[in-house]
């Protein structure tokens, strides 16, 4: 009953009008700076982080908070609609996300990613509020081994992603995971790949990169061909989800969900692994995998629900250890600190109207959320019948401000449209950029977290076999690998790697 | 990714537009004649982003034009200076933050500017708090003990930092050199993970800014020692590193500089807005939220310390072997 | 005969590979009890050279009707127009730091507008115009972008 009666508590303090008021502008603006690409909640957030001095720190941190979960519900927007993915969570969206948009039904797209995103974002918050000091104490049992060998699975699955060529796949993936490890080692310090030039010595930025493969790629693709011929059916099915749709995506919502709790508070790339490891299980799942890739719900249903319960459970670690496993969480430890609160194991004895306020918040933003994303769902939809010849050179100007922002760095554009020329090209000789965008993600944490690991155990091995957490995620990644070979798996197999012929 | 951004270019736009009719004049009249923009090379929202906008606010009210913050991430904090010395005119009205990153990369690999040569210093400003933490089931109850299993198992200990070549690692391999023992730096990217790699008994001890303040607060971490020159005031009972017998005070100050051959008139007009912007009441509580301890030095007395510094940084990086080339 | 793309681009790939083994080489490869910077990407070069050869091997066993020329995939495309916008595109970056954001952005959205799929000047003008004092507002005045300023309108 404990629960109930901070609950009680909580909600009585999102309640007052204004918290409702600041709630409903934390998630007004972060539906806004989600569906611009390259513009993310960080920016968001450090731009409005001084305003927020002024106010009591309840309404604050609701607001602040409100931009994060606020912008993962529109995050996958232009994913569907011009295939740019706004973050790295987004990625995966854009696969069958963008085909559905081709074929008519950005509707149902968006909507399904706005449902999926809304029971995502209130199962997290229940998660949040009955688990959250337990979990957080598992999360930190998760050390360099057990990171590792995640990672490893992570790369493992990458092979199920892949539409065509698997070796072209893998080929694609060890680029990424070179192209992620330029900059300064931090293992060593030794700069590596950096050319000794200044602007790689923090790597390589993940924004240009995907805006370029995704966004800048499709548009000159879809330069080559006539552009009198339509990129999009003019034809629009329906704004709202089918009862198929529904049908189809609701298991994907379900273990999505769970997936995404789980992943998420892991410190450190929790919302990127779950949402493609979610699609990766749709696919595998799936008795008609050979939809996916051309515009099957599922795959937007899935990994759009697992990112946005990622982004709640983000939460955990930060509200109860003080820990913040992600960028957008060390802005929001910032934001508590310059309001005096410390976040920590003390915070929900010692403010207790402000933990459960903020937690109570989430529930009303979430609903907010969902009034406000629903209608916005026929003005995207009306944003594709602009012609084609008209609506390039806008998604252009879009994405070289959204590269630009990110660092303030001409550099950051050249790059972009490197990757744009890139991209092309890979198209065209049957190259897939998703590989390429996860292996950069994850490449770099699998490599620290060996190097850790080896360093620990004074390089022993079977530090991995030894840890159960490690060693369930290498059984599971082995068994993957050798399924090909065992004749019950082959036939399952054969069929997702034929699809594309 | 890498974030960034704030409201300056509208900012710019606009001091740019009111400047204008000034530029004839500018020269003949006291300085400053328009806004002063300041580089910060780090994220906005960051805790030496919020304490540098609070020391321009409080600086500005001194000078009588607007301080400016434009942040420049990147490069471990050295591309805000790097390209200040590269484009900015030494007239005063660009200056930039000099974290210690600013004196140390030129030794570990190719920059394009000389801490030495590049700039013109004006005045230090404050540091940070490091400190060494241990799970509260730990076996070691306090600085010297840890050591002391050092010296029995040499490298057994591990100790996480935010990053290989930081302060922390290198005053870490200090203080190992000067009691003769070994341990084994395990490098984590950032003080997030440093926290939870010492929760979860990964690593023996972790050593970081104070990240790790509310689980030491909570009982969950012990506090060992911290590293700065006086005992803090959030956790009095701890002690430095110079009452256990390592004379060392590490705590990574700042400062800020223009670049080379700035100003006489601006460098001494910004050192005193400066100085007073340190003893700015709404200033000092920001520093003390983020337990940053004032550390106000005038131009001469910075820099001597620059010069030290960066003498100092050229020794132990060479004796850590972080250089590349 | 005629080069298959399949072939061609495997041995950029084994190029690629062949590059980064040595620079994982050169980086160090480290001990087993601290493995050194060039551990990964060693391993990595020596797993992305097998991938390479075994494509490469596929490519030139695969049927000749089953393979494509490395010319196919641009055929009857106007890869022209690819060119000529990227080019645009480097422009307006470079210029965008000497003209500043504005000016730079609506002289590109007007040369687009006119001459990638040619517009009435009524429609590019206005487009130009209006889609530049749009982002403007959006990105700028309300988001806090820090686009360029330009150069040429900073004072001395």
């Amino acid at each position: 009953m404990d629960v109930f009666n901070s609950l009680w508590l909580g909600l009585g303090v999102a309640m007052q009008p204004m918290n409702l008021l600041f709630c409903f502008a934390g998630v007004f603006i972060g539906t806004l700076i989600g569906v611009l690409p390259g513009i993310g909640p960080v920016a968001a957030m450090s731009l409005l982080l001084p305003i927020t001095f002024n106010i009591t720190p309840e309404a604050a941190i609701i607001m602040l908070a409100g931009i994060y979960y606020g912008s993962m519900y529109g995050g996958s927007t232009t994913s569907i609609l011009v295939n740019i993915p706004g973050e790295a969570a987004s990625v995966i969206t854009c696969l069958d996300g963008y085909q559905m948009a081709r074929n008519g039904r950005a509707g149902p797209a968006l909507g399904m990613a706005a449902i999926g995103s809304f029971i995502a974002g209130t199962l997290a918050v229940v998660g949040l509020m009955l688990l959250a000091p337990t979990l957080a104490r598992v999360a930190v049992k998760f050390g360099p081994a057990e990171y590792f060998s995640l990672m490893v699975l992570g790369l493992t699955i990458l092979v199920w992603l892949s539409q065509g060529s698997i070796i072209k796949a893998l080929i694609m993936a060890c680029l990424g995971v070179v192209l992620g490890l330029v900059g300064i080692d931090s293992i060593t310090a030794m700069p590596r790949l950096t050319f000794d030039q200044m602007q790689l010595i923090d790597g390589l930025g993940l924004v240009p990169i995907v805006m370029g493969l995704f966004g800048i790629a499709e548009i000159l693709n879809n330069l080559e061909q006539r552009l009198d011929r339509e990129v999009f059916q003019a034809r629009v099915e329906g704004l709202m989800p089918t009862k198929e749709d529904w049908k189809r995506s609701a298991g994907p919502i379900a273990r999505g969900s769970v997936l995404g709790f789980f992943l998420g508070i892991l410190p450190g790339g929790g919302a990127v692994i779950s949402s493609f490891l979610s699609y990766a299980m749709e696919k595998r799942l799936s008795k008609t995998p050979e939809r996916f890739g051309k515009g099957a719900i599922e795959g937007v249903a899935g990994p759009e629900t697992a990112n946005n319960a990622a982004a709640g459970a983000g939460f955990i670690p930060l509200l109860t250890l003080g820990i913040p496993p992600n960028v957008v969480m060390a802005l929001l430890l910032g934001a508590f600190i310059v309001h005096g609160v410390q976040p920590g194991p003390l915070m929900m004895t010692q403010n207790p109207q402000l933990f459960w306020g903020v937690v109570a918040s989430m529930y009303i933003g979430n609903v907010m959320l969902l009034v406000l994303n629903m209608p916005l769902i026929g003005l995207w939809v009306q944003l594709l019948k602009v012609p084609y010849k008209i609506l390039f050179p806008m998604i252009l100007l879009f994405c070289v401000i959204g590269a630009y922002s990110v660092s303030n760095q001409v550099f950051d554009v050249y790059l972009m449209l490197g990757f744009g020329i890139l991209g092309w090209l890979m198209k065209k000789y049957g190259y897939e950029p998703a590989p390429l965008v996860l292996a950069f993600v994850l490449g770099p944490m699998l490599e620290n977290n060996l190097r850790k690991s080896m360093i620990l155990s004074q390089g022993d091995f079977m530090m991995f076999l030894e840890r159960p957490i490690s060693a369930v995620c290498l059984a599971c990644a082995v068994l993957l690998l050798v399924s090909p070979l065992l004749p019950i798996f082959n036939k399952q197999r054969k069929q997702l790697a034929t699809e594309e012929s | 990714m890498r974030p960034a951004s704030t409201p300056l270019a509208r900012r710019t736009l606009l001091g740019a537009a009111l400047a204008l009719p000034a530029i004839g004049s500018a020269r003949a009249q006291a300085w400053p004649a328009r806004p002063v923009t300041l580089i910060v090379p780090w994220p906005a929202g960051g805790s030496t982003d919020v304490s540098m906008r609070a020391m321009a606010e409080a600086a500005a009210k001194h000078l009588g034009q607007q301080v400016v913050v434009d942040n420049k991430p990147g490069a471990a904090g050295t591309l805000g200076g790097a390209t200040m010395a590269a484009t900015a005119r030494p007239d005063g009205y660009t200056i930039a933050q000099m974290p210690i990153s600013m004196f140390r990369l030129p030794y570990m690999q190719k920059t394009s500017f000389d801490p030495q040569k590049d700039f013109t210093y004006i005045s230090n400003l404050t540091g940070y708090t490091f400190g060494v933490v241990v799970k509260k089931d730990s076996k070691f109850q306090t600085f010297k003990e840890l050591i002391e299993a050092a010296r029995a198992e040499p490298g057994k200990i591990t100790y996480a930092t935010p990053g290989a070549g930081t302060t922390l690692h290198i005053t870490m391999e200090q203080i190992a050199a000067a009691a003769g023992v070994k341990w084994t730096q395990v490098p984590f990217k950032g003080g997030a993970e440093t926290s939870a790699a010492v929760m979860g008994g990964h690593v023996s001890a972790t050593a970081d800014s104070t990240g790790w303040g509310p689980l030491v607060d909570a009982g969950e971490l012990r506090l060992l020692c911290t590293w700065g020159g006086a005992r803090t005031k959030k956790w009095p009972n701890v002690p430095t590193l110079t009452e256990l017998g390592f004379p060392i005070v590490s705590d990574s100050p700042f400062g800020i500089a223009g670049p080379r051959n700035m100003n006489p008139v601006a460098v001494q007009k910004l050192d005193e807005a400066f100085r007073a912007a340190m003893q700015d009441k709404a200033v000092l509580d920001t520093l003390e939220k983020f337990d940053m301890a004032p550390r106000y030095m005038p131009t001469a007395d910075y820099i001597k310390f620059v010069n030290e510094t960066i003498a100092e940084q050229k020794v132990l990086i060479e004796r850590l072997g972080l250089k590349t080339s | 005969m005629r080069l298959r793309a399949d072939t061609f681009t495997a041995l950029i790939a084994l190029g690629i590979s062949a590059f980064i083994l040595l620079q994982g080489r050169e980086l160090g490869l480290g001990r087993p009890n601290d493995p050194g910077s060039g551990f990964i990407l060693f391993w990595t070069g020596i797993i992305m050279t097998g991938l390479s050869a075994v494509l490469l091997v596929q490519s030139l066993t695969a049927k000749a009707e089953d393979s494509s020329g490395l010319g196919d995939a641009f055929t009857g495309l106007r890869w022209g127009k690819v060119i000529y916008v990227v080019g645009l595109m480097v422009l307006h970056s470079a210029a965008m730091e000497y003209f500043g954001f504005v000016l730079s952005t609506a002289v590109l959205l007007l040369v687009l507008f006119k001459t990638v799929e040619p517009q009435t000047w009524r429609v590019a003008i206005l487009g130009s115009a209006l889609t530049t004092l749009g982002a403007w507002g959006v990105f700028v005045a309300w988001l806090g972008t820090q686009m360029p300023v330009g150069s040429l309108f900073l004072p001395d």
